[in-house]
């Protein structure tokens, strides 16, 4: 505040407008009048004097040449208006309207609206010379004023009450931060917006901050305001600001975060390729925190992963050789897929590949950590996409012996399968009743789901099952088990005479042993 | 159970509010204009104002808002969108895009619900400040029924809970403060959580704005409830058993309407349905237990087919009376019985087999059953290695973390990883919103994370910020002291339910109803049992009650619900309601299912 120019300004006048006396008067709301006079004179006299806005223009509308942030620019708008309805109703207190309007310039006041005989009468006071007695004692009430004025620059007084701009915010009502200069100030203000909880009001004061203080102060201070933080992380994130906003919470000591955000940051990459490189970048930066190792390896099995898919898709799409590519053509690549989508589809296309090729599903399995469960339901499914329901023993075999899979394609055995299967891990793992129906919505063939019925127990449920899906194999199974020859003749109705287990039922009559 | 109108208070009257102020809005620009709306913003408008309101009031053609730029008609465009960065961009790029050929249009951007602070600088950011004008538009509370209120601010949820943007606060005080514009100031209030104390906030800014004469108005509702969503995330995350919770969670309702997919009514195109208290059956069904409303359909229909059955032998006199009162009526009755009955089979379907493993792990959690958490975790395992819709999945996760108070590292890492395998490495950034959020909690070890990495102070910031109290845990705890779990010994009687857990099998009652229905029956709002066991939950509360010696309030209360209702909690509400004799009128920021809830927090 400069007090030359200070005085060159207030200087013009000899005396103040009336208004201004009751101004003074009311002690209570003297800081905010004074301070925002201040203010806005400050604004106008770095626009070098511009001219006074008097457009009443709607809010939203008259903004078209403003571009600043200054209070004259931002707080005319509605003002203007509510101003002269002030002054047009003539009270000489316009304590209630006027503190709606909050951030009206004195300065702005003095030259807006001094009506014209007020601004006839001041000119006349001045040629009218300083010796009378009457100016003598204009003269001490200008220099009393005067001091009130400066006392009303005091750096307590410059300043809105925070609540009120806060408020202001959250009505929808003009504001300006430009007042808040001191650091006590913008402190105060911020932590007013952060006790109302609303967002708009904590970005405008967190950023206002941010403009306006240097990065160390501001990240000191936003260490004790978590809320703040927050906010303006998700403002930065909603910006696609990212390295600003990792940088930040890296400042703050938020590890986690940060590494989170930069794996976010390094998945909006659109190349595979790009992606690669950025994940394997964070690995030795944001990710190398030993409390992120867990993170850290998760990313690093994603960077495994997304190599083998790229490696499979530059494979398949030129591989003219492989009948299932031909048989079933590829829908997408599978760079980008999950871990057991990648598996689903290298059991489709490459259930008989040896580990060196980049899609057996046997390499995939040995570097990657998957359950059994997940391997089985998985297998299972894609096998089943392209209509080959392996058996239990199978699905064990190749769970254990990894180097068999090749001869394990034939499905001969199954017809003779009567179910005893008795340590499978796949009934250990899989709930065998779900599978049974995943099976046979998936067209699996009696035979095939008869082997799985066989696996479940107690009997009872198994034999419901067996009825269920009308599983003729598992219901004579079931009966042969529980010696119920009666019951196997009933069923012999539901049988078509001419399929093969119609012969079956016939010659377990014959054969199996009974109840008496 | 509803005769609302009996209260005198009427809910339409909010949808006239805000179409009126909407053809202000439109009206700021006059003339003809072209309407350019955010797709997320479609279901609010169809349901404040039809198409000819629109026209009526100078709107010519009509746009989804999308990158490109719509062919310009008229002299003027007027863009409805959410305060989102997206939208913003789109609408500066079309303008930019405009002005070269079109200098003279006249472009109007409408917020909804909120002009917040940073779209002024955007704006300046592009250039465009003053270019284009400003409008606020912030809805009332749009009536989907006589007892139920939404906003439609689907993105609060993300918005308040994982951003800590509680911006949207503001306009659900304004709702409310219409509210107590038309019917007094409610005398009594309890709210708790951060949200709801940023709407009690705001309204007290808004209530002082307000006339004095206002204060003198004789109340209509006597009791304000405002809770947070995370004061109770059990109820969205386990499956809901009501007919109208079922058809939410299976075909979505949004808004008040479900669109049924082809395949289940029975033509080529899928059907939108308005689900209100208009379709009687509906009406009848909507909150009853699922296991029951096939049984009562099918009586229902044999009712009107005897009734047909009758036409056969009834004289020319008769014929011509029912055909002039009654046929019209079977007519409804009979559509709208075949198409319940149609969704009910539909949804018994889909839910074949898995639902009975998944309810007895659900429940078996909540109740603290022996066993259960093995069996939730075998089944959530099954179900990630499936690959079965993630939001379905997660919500068995995150039950499983807040029925144990959180999970073990080890067991978080397994789960994890089983996560990440089925539904891709991205949704590491899903598990930690949840666990930002609180739904998934995991409990460090002690002797975990004493490494040598990083300056020793981020070391000591770190193990300040762990030692905070973490919500999600201690659900247990506050699930006891609220008596939530269990409580009466008897047996629930799901097909005329008298206690309010019928919802959930018995096995829990849902939070916001128990809070309601212990405050509306004790002499003051907020006992101490209640304000003790609320402490227990995320969030401070505040309560207003009603000076001594004011008339006794009436037994009407609005229930607000800041991050999305779901209908198990609507239903208990109903029942509530009817128990305890008083109107209960329910009001949202939207309506929502766990798995709603949990997409819209998970990772895109």
């Amino acid at each position: 505040m400069n007090r030359a120019e200070n005085e060159a300004y207030w200087g013009s006048t000899d005396t103040a407008p009336s208004a201004l006396d009751s101004f003074f008067d009311e002690d209570s709301e003297v800081s905010w009048r004074g301070s925002s006079g201040a203010a806005s004179w400050r604004a106008k006299s770095d626009r070098g004097e511009g001219k006074p806005e008097v457009s009443g223009a709607s809010p939203s509308s008259s903004g078209s040449s403003n571009t600043s942030y200054s209070i004259v620019d931002n707080i005319t708008v509605t003002s203007t208006q509510d101003w002269a309805f002030v002054e047009v109703g003539g009270s000489g207190t316009n304590s209630g309207r006027s503190v709606a309007g909050v951030g009206k310039a004195i300065g702005e006041k003095l030259d807006s609206w001094k009506p014209p005989s007020v601004s006839i009468k001041w000119n006349s006071s001045q040629g009218q010379g300083s010796s009378c007695a009457q100016c003598v004692a204009k003269d001490n009430e200008i220099i009393k004023l005067k001091k009130r004025l400066e006392n009303s620059f005091s750096r307590y007084n410059l300043t809105l009450p925070p609540e009120d701009t806060v408020k202001r915010i959250l009505l929808g009502q003009p504001y300006s931060l430009e007042c808040y200069r001191s650091h006590e100030d913008k402190i105060a203000l911020l932590d007013t917006a952060l006790a109302t909880l609303d967002g708009s009001a904590i970005l405008a004061s967190v950023i206002h901050l941010k403009n306006t203080v240097k990065k160390t102060l501001f990240v000191k201070e936003m260490q004790t305001r978590p809320h703040a933080v927050q906010v303006y992380v998700s403002y930065l994130k909603k910006r696609h600001n990212y390295p600003e906003a990792i940088d930040f919470l890296g400042l703050l000591g938020k590890t986690e975060e940060a590494a989170i955000l930069s794996y976010e940051l390094a998945l909006t990459g659109k190349a595979p390729e790009g992606k690669l490189k950025n994940f394997k970048k964070l690995l030795e930066t944001n990710f190398s925190h030993p409390g992120l190792a867990f993170e850290a390896s998760m990313v690093e099995d994603n960077i495994k992963l997304l190599s083998r898919q790229l490696t499979i898709d530059e494979v398949d799409q030129k591989d003219q050789s492989n009948p299932m590519l031909a048989k079933y053509p590829r829908a997408a690549n599978v760079a980008g897929k999950p871990l057991l989508t990648t598996l689903f589809y290298c059991c489709m296309y490459h259930w008989e590949a040896g580990e060196s090729h980049p899609g057996s599903p046997l390499a995939l399995r040995k570097e990657h950590d998957l359950t059994s469960r997940q391997l089985l339901w998985t297998v299972l499914r894609g096998r089943a996409r392209v209509h080959h329901w392996p058996l239990p023993q199978e699905l064990d075999a190749w769970k254990g012996n990894k180097g068999l899979l090749g001869a394990l394609g034939s499905l001969t055995s199954a017809l003779g399968g009567s179910g005893r299967v008795g340590t499978s891990t796949v009934k250990a793992k899989l709930p065998i009743d779900q599978l049974v129906r995943y099976l046979a919505t998936s067209g699996a063939p009696s035979n095939i789901l008869a082997v799985y019925i066989g696996l479940v127990d107690p009997i009872g449920t198994r034999l419901t099952l067996a009825l269920n899906h009308k599983c003729h194999q598992a219901v004579i199974d079931v009966y042969v088990i529980q010696k119920d020859k009666g019951a196997l003749e009933k069923y012999m109705k539901e049988i078509p005479e001419g399929l093969p287990e119609y012969l079956k039922a016939e010659n377990a009559l014959k054969t199996a042993k009974w109840k008496l | 159970m509803s005769e609302p109108q009996s209260l005198g208070l009427d809910v339409e009257i909010l949808r006239r509010l805000s179409r009126d102020r909407l053809v202000r809005v439109l009206e700021d620009a006059p003339g003809s204009k072209d309407l350019i709306i955010d797709g997320d913003l479609m279901k609010m408008f169809d349901r404040i104002a039809g198409t000819s309101l629109l026209r009526n009031h100078g709107v010519g053609k009509m746009y989804r808002l999308e990158r490109l730029p719509p062919p310009v008609d008229s002299g003027q465009r007027v863009y409805l969108v959410k305060p989102s960065l997206i939208s913003l961009k789109y609408i500066a790029e079309h303008v930019h895009a405009d002005r070269v050929n079109h200098p003279h249009l006249q472009v109007h951007v409408v917020v909804v619900p909120r002009l917040v602070s940073w779209i002024s600088s955007l704006l300046e950011e592009e250039g465009l400040y003053g270019a284009l004008t400003l409008h606020e538009f912030t809805p009332e509370f749009i009536p989907l029924d006589d007892d139920l209120l939404t906003l439609e601010m689907t993105s609060f949820y993300r918005d308040a809970f994982l951003e800590g943007d509680f911006s949207g606060c503001v306009s659900v005080a304004r709702a409310i403060n219409t509210l107590q514009d038309l019917y007094g100031r409610i005398p009594n209030v309890l709210a708790h959580g951060r949200a709801a104390t940023a709407v009690v906030n705001a309204l007290d800014l808004l209530t002082q704005n307000n006339s004095p004469k206002k204060s003198n108005q004789i109340p209509e509702i006597g009791y304000l409830f405002i809770f947070d969503r995370d004061a109770d995330y059990v109820t969205p995350l386990l499956t809901q058993l009501t007919y109208e919770g079922a058809l939410d969670e299976h075909f979505g309702i949004q808004a008040g309407v479900v669109e049924l997919p082809g395949s289940v009514v029975g033509q080529e195109m899928p059907r939108k349905i308005q689900v209100n208290s208009q379709d009687t059956i509906f009406d009848n069904i909507r909150n009853m237990h699922f296991g029951g409303v096939s049984r009562y359909l099918v009586t229902r229909a044999r009712e009107v087919k005897a009734k047909r059955d009758q036409t056969q032998t009834m004289t020319t006199e008769q014929m011509k009376e029912f055909v002039a009162n009654e046929l019209r009526a079977v007519k409804t009755l009979q559509a709208s019985l075949d198409l319940h009955l149609q969704t009910c089979e539909a949804i018994t379907s889909a839910t074949q087999g898995d639902l009975e493993a998944r309810l007895l792990a659900e429940h078996g959690l909540v109740t603290g059953a022996g066993g259960a958490a093995s069996l939730a975790t075998d089944l959530l395992e099954n179900l990630l290695a499936r690959m079965l819709p993630m939001p379905n999945n997660l919500r068995l996760l995150c039950l499983y973390s807040l029925a144990q108070d959180g999970l073990s590292r080890k067991e978080y890492k397994r789960l994890a990883s089983q996560v990440v395998a089925a539904h891709g490495h991205r949704h590491l950034c899903t598990l930690h919103n949840l666990r930002q959020l609180g739904l998934l909690t995991v409990n460090e070890g002690s002797t975990e994370g004493s490494g040598s990495g990083g300056t020793q102070l981020q070391e000591r910031l770190a193990q300040m910020t762990s030692l905070l109290p973490r919500r999600g845990s201690g659900w247990k705890e506050a699930a006891r002291r609220l008596g939530l779990v269990g409580g009466e010994d008897d047996h629930i009687d799901l097909h005329s339910p008298t206690h309010m857990s019928y919802v959930f099998n018995g096995a829990y009652t849902p939070a916001v109803a128990k809070i309601v229905s212990d405050a509306l029956a004790s002499r003051s709002i907020a006992p101490l049992s209640l304000t003790e066991a609320l402490k227990l939950l995320p969030g401070t509360t505040v309560t207003r009650s009603s000076s001594p010696g004011s008339p006794v309030p009436p037994r009407v209360a609005l229930v607000v619900l800041l991050g999305g209702l779901t209908f198990a909690e609507i239903a208990a509400l109903r029942l509530l309601a009817v128990i305890s004799s008083t109107r209960i009128i329910l009001a949202s920021t939207s309506t929502i299912t766990g798995s709603v809830l949990l997409s819209s927090v998970a990772h895109l």
